[in-house]
């Protein structure tokens, strides 16, 4: 929050002192992934977000490396293992000026996991609430079940909105611009789905005022045509730069490049179980079913991992735009290990660990991945593909839209897949609950596990976590576990994306790990 | 071959016409030469592909594309229309000298009422006359070529009207502006025979009133012979003989205007086969040099390897040909 | 009532009931395809939901029901006017569309007058003059409208003229007016500003139809013998061509016309993407993507009905054009 607060009141003098300063000016930006609601709790959706968050705020709000930081409120903390206090902001005003007070908090939370026929609500952001209690206008305390840890990271992500305007509202009534009454940087001045979105400076914002006094976020799903709007000046700024355009844009005088890496990295997944033998994606060296899954054994799992030439897939299928990694969370999360080695690909060493775990003539494999989600995710297969094929283990290839991939996944038909996953919490747990926790519907953990991990030793050490409140003691169990998967194989990582963003020659924006794109980061170069 | 009166309305001199196709230069219609006078009705016999009816849209130079008149002139009331420039022609064409065609169906748009398509002849020559009395002039043309009810006909379209009714209605059409020339190209063909007698009949009246000249092109002798004055036989593009209609009827003087007429069913007697000319049509792209009828002629010899001209060989009769045949026809 | 009516009500009902039995039965296909693709709750809910969340997912959805109580609840709620709610969007499948459809309806008609306005003219031309280096020119440019993809064209507009240029929006529909609550843009100078682009890059290919099917056309009447007539009367060279030939060569040009603009309307898909033109054709694109079943089906249901109804105002206007036309028949 400090260093945020310290750009926004530069800003800010910065602005006063330049008379001229960009008071009248107005900022175009070009986004690629269309919200399907400006409604800030109906649907759980990345683009959902990037809209909501430039006209409401939250209690907390992330930073460009997501981390948490103050936003509505201005402190907290844990009074007991399961009560929190929070201290709310005094002196903020929503866009009809009217004040904001606890009691828009409490509806908010009340209101935000039930909004009707949500296709994915906010309630397992709010399900950490068992009782919200107002202590005064300006401090509320809220009793969870048990010690729970994540309660502000959650809380971070649900929207404040105004009682008096959301009372009785419905989805249809924010889709039509009343209710969209908050506290942000911006107030909305019209909402075209499928189009565009016109926004407004708050000349009254707690955080300072922004320097664009009119904000239009253009809806462009085709990556040329982003491209082609920045070039011919119909947009300041575009995300989602297609990674074939980067390098000419970089060249261009008149336009500036911001890249960081994001929060999203692509993964393989091995099914280690005799089960997985029944989809027929695994063949002995000569094609026919073999007795004993050899992905049960770790050294075969640890061969195809060394097999991955990290380096080249980075490199090469990305042209450049991915990092290379070993771990489940990016550096600078919580569960990152320090000084823990980046493996380089060692085919050879493979090539030894096969014929030790009882392989030297190899199988084979098919390795499938939807093919209109992940970037590059069709190259990064083959290039995996010709990395195992060359110790040995013969792979064939498949790819389908994600409408098609994700069902039978699901369904555990496909033992080998290629996928990615983003860590919206800014924590391993994130990585570990839903992926790499055994499948248990009652625990609501292992939601996303499609290769059947099941590990007592990091279902306990998860579990731990969950209600584990001292930050340190969680870093070091989310390590300890992180250690444990990352040495068990089934799910190697192997690069984290980079995310970009380009700009007219003139214009800053710092990169943002989560990828949200937001009109009140943007900044003039002085 | 001058008509009964001594001024010709039409002459045409050594008219030559040739398309540039793709395989080669057609001599569609080569080195024809003739004359009508006023009220005068010449007949322009010969098979198809003779040349007759590119003779026929040569004079009214409507002829298009890869077709073009490359020699010889049309004069017509002493104006050579195939120098004269487009405009002038449009100004003639339907006023002064009109054109009557085949297939009446095709003839007449059929998107089109009768009314609009006649009015529109008149119209185009004379702007200044009003709607109804373009449709009453219509009306009354169309009395005159024996259309029963002609109000009712001005509003029908083509398709509602027989096959005979349409060609009146092309004839009328033809007679609106009163022209001096009526190029009809096989008129009757299409329509069966009592109507054709009708159409006939009609026809010579109005030609008499008015002192129309026309030119009827046929393949068929019978149709001309109670129509005509003058008869041109055309063949291979080239006019073979010209003469009075009588004379050439009684004593044809070139062996394919005596086969065309032994060919006519009528002349025949009961019982006997019927005359074909033996062989066939010449292909216009390889031409055989010498007379082009050579190779169908019984009477042929070496003489007919060069190429005969139009020669007078009785007083006002002309034969192109070697070897005419001077006696009377069977 | 006089016996004309009867006869085209006779055929405006007929024509009615074929229609209902094929949007049935294309309804029916639809939800088929979805459901044997995939499984529309798995592309909406968070990756990291639990199996409780799932189910209620599925119930919101109505996807916990066999496939044809869905589709009978489907049927009984279009014949009242229903059409189901957007899985993702959450509201009315058919109030999305009608807000996306003024839209394509701008670009589809834009592009088709471009089309006919540019194409016809120049086939006409090119059909009466074909030897002239214009018609030459025009045929020549008529086959790169065939064969160049659509994209790519799109592209290089963009490139020419936004981006090099610099005289036209590369992007987006432009300012709209709203008229009787929708909104069109073609209504403001801004608006027309954005439409060019797309609307030009939509024509293209429907314009080198109706310039081939023009110049053929205009040739063939050409050599007709009522034309021949019409010359022969004296008329002038304008109305022989535009009364006598060029109304004989409207009747092919105006089927093709027909179902171009259907298959415009259904496939100005790739314009609007390219272009970020907020219209169905893109709509429909996301909705397959995410499996947004309801507004896949009721846009099939939407534009099959309008390209049924083009496909009826064609064949009503063939009998005012051409006289030989009843009402019992269908295309002569």
């Amino acid at each position: 929050m400090h260093r945020w607060h310290s750009v926004m009141t530069a800003a800010a003098l910065a602005a006063a002192l330049t008379t001229t300063a960009a008071i009248a000016e107005d900022l175009t930006i070009g986004i690629a992934a269309p919200p399907t609601s400006i409604d800030p709790h109906f649907h759980n959706l990345g683009p959902n977000h990037q809209i909501a968050g430039h006209i409401f705020d939250a209690l907390a709000l992330k930073d460009e490396k997501q981390q948490i930081q103050p936003g509505l409120a201005v402190s907290w903390e844990v009074v007991d293992p399961t009560t929190w206090e929070f201290n709310l902001r005094k002196g903020v005003t929503f866009h009809d000026g009217s004040p904001f007070t606890a009691e828009d908090v409490a509806f908010t939370f009340e209101r935000a996991p039930d909004v009707p026929n949500s296709p994915n609500p906010m309630s397992g952001y709010t399900k950490g609430i068992m009782e919200l209690e107002i202590v005064d206008p300006h401090r509320i305390r809220i009793k969870t079940d048990g010690p729970y840890p994540m309660l502000i990271n959650e809380l971070s992500n649900v929207w404040v909105v105004s009682k008096k305007h959301g009372e009785g509202a419905t989805t249809e009534d924010y889709m039509r611009g009343d209710a969209v009454i908050g506290t942000g940087p911006y107030k909305l001045v019209s909402f075209t789905p499928g189009d565009k979105i016109e926004l407004e400076r708050n000349d009254a914002y707690w955080g300072g005022v922004e320097p664009w006094e009119n904000v239009t976020l253009r809806m462009i799903d085709s990556g040329p045509a982003r491209v082609a709007a920045l070039l011919a000046g119909d947009v300041d700024m575009i995300d989602d730069v297609p990674t074939s355009e980067i390098d000419r844009l970089r060249q261009d005088d008149n336009l500036d490049v911001w890249s960081g890496p994001s929060n999203r990295l692509v993964f393989v997944a091995l099914d280690a179980t005799e089960d997985a033998l029944s989809t027929g994606m695994i063949r002995d060296h000569e094609g026919n079913v073999p007795s004993t899954n050899p992905l049960g054994d770790a050294r075969v799992r640890e061969a195809l991992t060394r097999a991955i030439d990290k380096t080249v897939i980075a490199e090469r299928v990305n042209q450049g735009h991915a990092i290379p990694i070993n771990q489940i969370v990016p550096e600078g999360f919580v569960g990152y290990i320090p000084d823990y080695p980046l493996w380089t690909a060692d085919p050879d060493a493979a090539k030894a660990l096969l014929t030790e775990a009882g392989y030297p003539d190899g199988f084979q494999l098919t390795l499938v991945t939807s093919n209109d989600r992940i970037t590059n995710a069709v190259k990064t297969v083959q290039a995996i593909a010709q990395m195992w094929t060359r110790i040995g283990v013969e792979t064939e290839v498949e790819t389908m839209p994600h409408s098609m991939f994700s069902p039978r996944r699901n369904g555990n038909e496909l033992p080998v897949f290629f996928s990615s996953w983003g860590n919206l919490t800014g924590e391993a747990s994130f990585f570990l609950g839903p992926l790499l926790h055994t499948k248990d519907k009652d625990k609501g953990l292992g939601g996303a596990n499609r290769n059947r991990y099941s590990n007592p030793e990091v279902d306990s050490i998860v579990e731990t976590v969950l209600n584990t409140l001292d930050i340190e003691e969680r870093e070091r169990l989310l390590q300890q576990a992180a250690q444990i998967v990352i040495e068990d194989y089934t799910l190697p990582t192997v690069v984290l994306q980079t995310v970009h963003w380009a700009t007219r020659d003139g214009l800053r924006y710092s990169p943002r790990v989560d990828q949200y794109t937001f009109a009140n980061h943007v900044r003039p170069v002085e | 071959m001058a008509g009964r009166q001594s001024s010709p309305i039409l002459e045409v001199e050594r008219l030559r016409t040739h398309f540039m196709t793709r395989a080669g230069i057609v001599k569609a219609v080569d080195d024809v030469s003739f004359a009508i006078s006023a009220g005068e009705i010449m007949g322009l016999v010969g098979e198809s592909g003779s040349g007759k009816s590119i003779t026929g849209l040569s004079i009214m130079r409507l002829i298009d594309v890869p077709g073009r008149i490359v020699g010889g002139r049309i004069r017509f009331r002493g104006e050579d229309l195939a120098a004269a420039p487009e405009q002038r022609m449009r100004a003639l064409r339907g006023s002064r000298i009109a054109m009557v065609f085949q297939d009446p169906l095709m003839t007449l748009n059929p998107l089109l009422r009768v009314g609009t398509q006649m009015a529109e002849a008149i119209t185009a020559h004379n702007r200044e006359v009003s709607r109804t009395e373009a449709r009453a002039r219509s009306r009354d043309a169309l009395g005159r070529v024996g259309i029963p009810a002609p109000e009712e006909r001005l509003d029908a379209f083509p398709h509602q009207l027989s096959g005979g009714m349409r060609q009146r209605v092309a004839i009328a059409t033809a007679i609106l502006n009163e022209p001096d020339l009526i190029i009809a190209d096989e008129p009757t063909t299409a329509l069966d025979v009592t109507i054709q007698a009708q159409i006939l009949h009609e026809i010579r009246k109005l030609c008499r009133q008015t002192s129309t000249a026309m030119i009827w092109i046929t393949h068929d002798f019978a149709v001309i012979a109670g129509l005509a004055g003058s008869i041109s036989v055309m063949y291979a593009g080239r006019i073979v003989e010209q003469g009075h209609l009588d004379d050439i009827l009684d004593r044809p003087l070139h062996p394919y205007t005596r086969g065309l007429i032994r060919s006519v069913p009528s002349r025949n007697r009961r019982g006997r086969p019927l005359h074909q000319i033996q062989g066939s049509p010449p292909n216009l792209l390889a031409l055989p040099g010498g007379c082009a009828f050579r190779d169908r002629c019984p009477h042929t010899d070496d003489v007919c390897n060069a190429e005969p001209d139009l020669e007078l060989v009785r007083a006002e009769q002309a034969a192109r040909c070697f070897h005419p045949q001077l006696e009377a026809l069977a | 009532m006089p016996k004309g009516v009867t006869k085209i009500t006779a055929f405006i009902i007929r024509r009615l009931l074929q229609t209902v039995v094929v949007l049935i039965v294309m309804a029916f296909g639809v939800f088929v395809s979805v459901y044997a693709i995939g499984d529309p709750v798995d592309m909406l809910i968070d990756p990291a939901a639990t199996e409780a969340q799932r189910l209620e997912a599925m119930r919101n959805l109505g996807l916990d029901r066999p496939l044809w109580e869905q589709f009978a609840r489907f049927i009984a709620g279009a014949a009242q006017g229903d059409l189901g709610q957007s899985f993702v969007y959450k509201i009315p499948a058919i109030e999305l569309i009608l807000l996306r459809l003024p839209a394509t309806i701008e670009l589809t008609v834009a592009a088709l007058i471009l089309a006919v306005g540019i194409g016809i003219p120049a086939g006409i031309l090119a059909g009466l003059y074909p030897s002239a280096w214009f018609s030459r020119t025009i045929m020549s440019v008529s086959i790169l409208g065939f064969s160049l993809p659509s994209f790519w064209i799109a592209l290089m507009l963009i490139m020419i003229f936004a981006v090099a240029l610099g005289w036209l929006p590369s992007t987006g529909r432009g300012d709209v007016v709203t008229v009787f609550g929708v909104d069109w843009s073609f209504l403001t100078i801004d608006g027309l500003r954005h439409l060019v682009l797309p609307a030009l890059s939509l024509s293209l290919i429907p314009m080198a139809l109706m310039i081939r099917m023009a110049r053929a056309g205009m040739r063939e009447v050409w050599l007709t013998e009522y034309v021949k007539f019409a010359r022969a009367k004296g008329l002038s060279p304008i109305r022989v061509i535009g009364l006598h030939a060029f109304p004989n060569t409207l009747i092919p040009i105006i089927t093709v016309l027909g179902l171009e603009l259907g298959s415009l309307l259904a496939g100005s898909i790739v314009t609007e993407v390219v272009f970020a033109w907020p219209g169905i054709g893109r709509l429909v694109i996301q909705s397959i993507g995410v499996l947004d079943r309801p507004v896949i089906v009721a846009y099939m249901l939407i534009t099959v009905s309008l390209f049924i109804l083009i496909n009826l105002v064609v064949d009503l206007l063939y009998a005012v054009i051409d006289p030989r036309v009843g009402y019992g028949d269908a295309r002569k």
